[in-house]
């Protein structure tokens, strides 16, 4: 918890960690989907970035997220956790993406994938990577 | 006003909400349709197809119009239809004139919202990252680049130091 504002007030308020939505959710896009995170969505939007990464404690543990050039997505999903996947779709992806795309590389392999507003999605949510390590999601050159 | 009423329809569906993992499926369908029916109303008679008014559409100006978007953002109570339009409204005005309580709620406004169901914004990222990266005397962390209070205080129970030191510490740092 922080501070009532910046000037003043007790440390019981959230509205001085303004600066944590904004880049947990807006840059990164990590959204809980149910209680206590047992489902999750990353959607990261990076601006004018042209990499970044994050790690977002939860209850069931830590979720690790990095996103790269070129929709590069790399997130350590919590084992006791399911997590939706998305790759940004924004205008200057589409060298790599585009409204045909219906189709991702998760961990190397080739993997349905679907639209959702601006993002392209993993059609099914996914778990933890083998012995935990982190699933890696890659956009495949049209 | 429509703030308020934003607030309501966001609070009844949040009891139904628990009423619902409290295994009160009675009290969850009475506070879920309650809220329902206050977005349907608000929806008809606040909102006029490019944004939700603070009260008489016709009447409302400057940031009022703002922050009855913020929060009808945040809250999930934008119609999908309306969301670019909305989210522009917000976008648009920047963090202007906004301090640390009304940046909590602009950064959520644009980032998708805080509750499900989360909406796409209409941008590539940008403007959530000029929010966070903007910082001058007339944005929101112009409080602490004028007082130095938050961090003075972190600062002062570690360090053997007059204050005016810390204050010069925190400037450079800044």
């Amino acid at each position: 918890m922080t501070r009532e504002s910046w000037h003043d007030g007790t440390y019981s308020h959230g509205w001085g960690s303004s600066a944590i939505i904004g880049v947990t959710q807006g840059i990164m896009g990590v959204h809980q989907l149910s209680p206590g995170f047992a489902s999750f969505s990353v959607k990261p939007k990076l601006g004018g970035l042209t990499s970044a990464s994050i790690t977002v404690p939860c209850l069931r543990g830590y979720i690790n997220v990095t996103a790269g050039p070129n929709g590069a997505l790399d997130v350590g999903v919590p084992c006791n956790t399911r997590a939706i996947l998305c790759t940004p779709r924004s205008s200057h992806d589409l060298t790599v993406l585009s409204n045909e795309t219906h189709f991702l590389l998760l961990d190397g392999k080739v993997t349905p994938a679907m639209n959702s507003g601006g993002h392209l999605c993993l059609s099914e949510p996914v778990g933890c990577g083998a012995s935990g390590t982190a699933r890696v999601l890659r956009t495949r050159l049209r | 006003m429509s703030v308020t009423n934003g607030w309501a329809a966001q609070g009844l569906n949040l009891l139904a909400q628990m009423a619902a993992a409290g295994g009160r499926t009675d009290n969850a369908t009475f506070f879920s349709a309650a809220s329902e029916s206050l977005k349907a109303a608000i929806t008809k008679n606040m909102w006029n197809g490019t944004l939700f008014c603070d009260g008489v559409c016709s009447e409302v100006g400057g940031n009022s119009r703002v922050m009855t978007n913020i929060f009808f953002l945040a809250f999930g109570l934008v119609p999908s239809e309306g969301i670019d339009a909305a989210w522009k409204v917000v976008a648009d005005w920047g963090l202007e004139q906004i301090g640390d309580y009304g940046a909590f709620w602009f950064q959520t406004a644009i980032s998708s919202g805080y509750y499900s169901p989360y909406y796409d914004t209409p941008d590539d990222g940008t403007a959530i990252y000029t929010a966070l990266t903007k910082c001058d005397t007339y944005s929101w962390c112009s409080g602490l680049l004028n007082d130095n209070l938050s961090a003075f205080l972190a600062l002062s129970c570690c360090l053997n130091a007059p204050p005016y030191l810390y204050l010069r510490v925190v400037s450079l740092i800044i």
